[in-house]
């Protein structure tokens, strides 16, 4: 039990005689940590985005005018026997006409209902909204959809979904490229205050190890040194993201509110709350700083120290 | 004891330290080991140490082989010898009791303790007053002293000093040489690698001597020798003194 308190005394004690080099190495370790946590946070978001959109964006399938309600009912059928199908849903013309006046004229849609005079503009565009269980089937079920005769018309926002994971991937990549630059600068740096550390106790060293210090006591004040430096660059930056990405959710909410009361729109664009968020980045960013530091603080004293 | 049989040690430069050398210590001997620079002198403590591993022959430390020691034992082993450097090699940040207290914590030794032990060391090396001091704050003398305070907290069963008084003025060679044979009279092994011809002269006690890596000469001490540093060595018992050739103890075969 002494010789632990004795390393970790020793550890504290490397960090602030070595302060240049420590703050280099925090800042470093910080930084690179922060951006991981803001890519983490923007992946997880995009996902959630994605995600949201998958279950909200369906494909909408319109029929030809001459079809019968019975015909209706059995392409319904048709239809959800189709692998892949989540559900499929019957818009009526009244239903659509109704969404669409909530949609693009909110609370002053009773105004133009009247201006129509109780008509309805969508006549005739009853339809189907039909939910894939995978995205990845929409194209397969759009392509099956347009060889049907009955059918005139299909939209779908395949666009949307396909730009938002071509995004997602896009972003996983350039953080990875970064996140990768960002350690490589990071170990470099603690390596080299480590190293430095063990060139400043190189006397002290020498007489422990013919006193008959062990090797863990030996390494251990500067593995204590590596962690102290990663534990400070994970907490110090994540203090900084949940700051940030709370103020960046509310900035966001308020924005979306005012482009748009659509209530799907909206959820969509939701960012996921920092309290749902907040602890996923906080066990990665300590994580990831607290074992950066170890491996290359043991790594490094191993190959300074013969013991 | 300390054993020594058929040791070499060759550099990987190819350079032969020390060549096929036999040696006996006893336990509670004081032993001199002297010759010129290159001789062998400091290798010789560096196998004891465990510091550099022969390359042939057999060590033996109290029990302990050093060619079959494995490495995690090291520590261990190091831990019943006490090393005194020529340059002291104090902690020039800590004071003279954290110095002291230093080889203790290493050991993982309770503060209790510390404090009754180092309190002890600074009697036995007449520091008690000095151990608020830095280093840089202290004699030649005074540095060294704490530094043999620090080999012997440990209670090792050999003190091996390498030039001990090497950087040190007569005065305090004499202190320091005084403190060895104190140390040594309450049964620790001590050896004394030097080429003060003056020590070894006034001394009374064993002497090794070696040239290019071998023992060339090996003269027994005297019994009940307590001669001080520079107290005269009477002609007749100095001619008395007979030599041991290191080849008599290979013949011998004493050291199996």
């Amino acid at each position: 039990m002494n010789t632990f308190i004795y390393c970790i005394k020793q550890g504290f004690r490397n960090f602030f005689r070595n302060s240049i080099f420590s703050i280099a190495s925090v800042a470093t370790v910080s930084a690179c940590i922060f951006l991981f946590c803001m890519f983490l946070a923007l992946a997880e978001n995009l996902q959630s985005i994605v995600r949201k959109a998958e279950t909200n964006v369906g494909i909408t399938v319109f029929f030809k005018e001459s079809m019968t309600e019975s015909e209706k009912k059995a392409l319904r059928e048709r239809i959800s026997e189709r692998e892949g199908v989540g559900e499929v849903r019957y818009i009526s013309a009244d239903e659509a006409w109704e969404s669409f006046q909530k949609e693009y004229f909110g609370d002053r849609a009773s105004e133009l209902s009247d201006a129509f005079n109780g008509d309805n503009p969508l006549a005739d565009s009853d339809s189907f909204e039909i939910f894939m269980k995978n995205i990845e089937d929409q194209d397969g079920m759009v392509a099956f959809l347009s060889e049907l005769p009955e059918i005139r018309d299909i939209n779908y926002a395949n666009t949307v979904v396909n730009a938002l994971k071509k995004v997602n991937r896009g972003i996983y990549g350039l953080s990875a490229i970064i996140i990768g630059i960002l350690f490589a600068v990071s170990i470099f740096l603690i390596s080299n205050t480590i190293s430095v550390a063990a060139a400043m106790r190189r006397r002290e060293n020498e007489i422990m190890r013919l006193i008959g210090a062990t090797n863990y006591m030996i390494r251990s004040p500067f593995v204590v040194e590596g962690v102290i430096i990663g534990t400070l660059g994970a907490l110090i930056p994540l203090a900084g993201i949940y700051y940030t990405y709370k103020r960046v959710t509310e900035w966001m909410l308020s924005q979306v509110s005012a482009i748009s009361s659509s209530g799907a729109f909206k959820e969509i664009m939701d960012l996921i709350p920092v309290s749902e968020i907040f602890p996923t980045m906080l066990c990665a960013g300590l994580i990831l700083g607290v074992l950066m530091g170890f491996i290359v603080s043991r790594i490094t004293i191993r190959k300074h120290l013969k013991v | 004891m300390i054993r020594f049989r058929n040791v070499s040690k060759t550099y990987e430069t190819g350079s032969r330290a020390v060549k096929n050398l036999c040696l006996t210590i006893d336990d509670g001997e004081f032993v001199f080991i002297a010759g010129k620079s290159g001789s062998g002198k400091s290798t010789v403590i560096k196998l004891i140490t465990g510091e550099l591993k022969a390359t042939e022959g057999i060590i033996e430390v109290n029990g302990t082989n050093l060619l079959t020691i494995k490495k995690r034992d090291i520590p261990q082993y190091r831990r019943h010898l006490g090393v005194v450097f020529q340059d002291f090699r104090l902690l020039n940040d800590r004071n003279v009791y954290e110095n002291i207290a230093f080889a203790q914590r290493v050991i993982g030794a309770s503060n209790s303790e510390i404090k009754k032990n180092v309190a002890d060391m600074l009697r036995l090396t007449g520091l008690s007053a000095k151990y608020q001091n830095m280093p840089y704050e202290l004699s030649g003398g005074e540095q060294q002293r704490t530094a043999i305070a620090r080999a012997l907290i440990n209670r090792p069963d050999i003190i091996l000093a390498d030039e001990p008084t090497g950087n040190l003025d007569e005065q305090n060679s004499e202190e320091i040489m005084k403190l060895l044979y104190r140390i040594n009279r309450m049964g620790t092994t001590v050896i004394v690698v030097t080429h003060s011809r003056k020590i070894i002269e006034t001394s009374g006690k064993r002497v090794i001597y070696m040239d290019r890596g071998t023992i060339v000469d090996d003269i027994p001490g005297e019994e009940g020798h307590i001669y001080g540093m520079y107290d005269p060595l009477p002609q007749e018992k100095k001619r008395g003194r007979s030599r041991r050739r290191p080849q008599d103890e290979d013949e011998s075969g004493g050291l199996s």
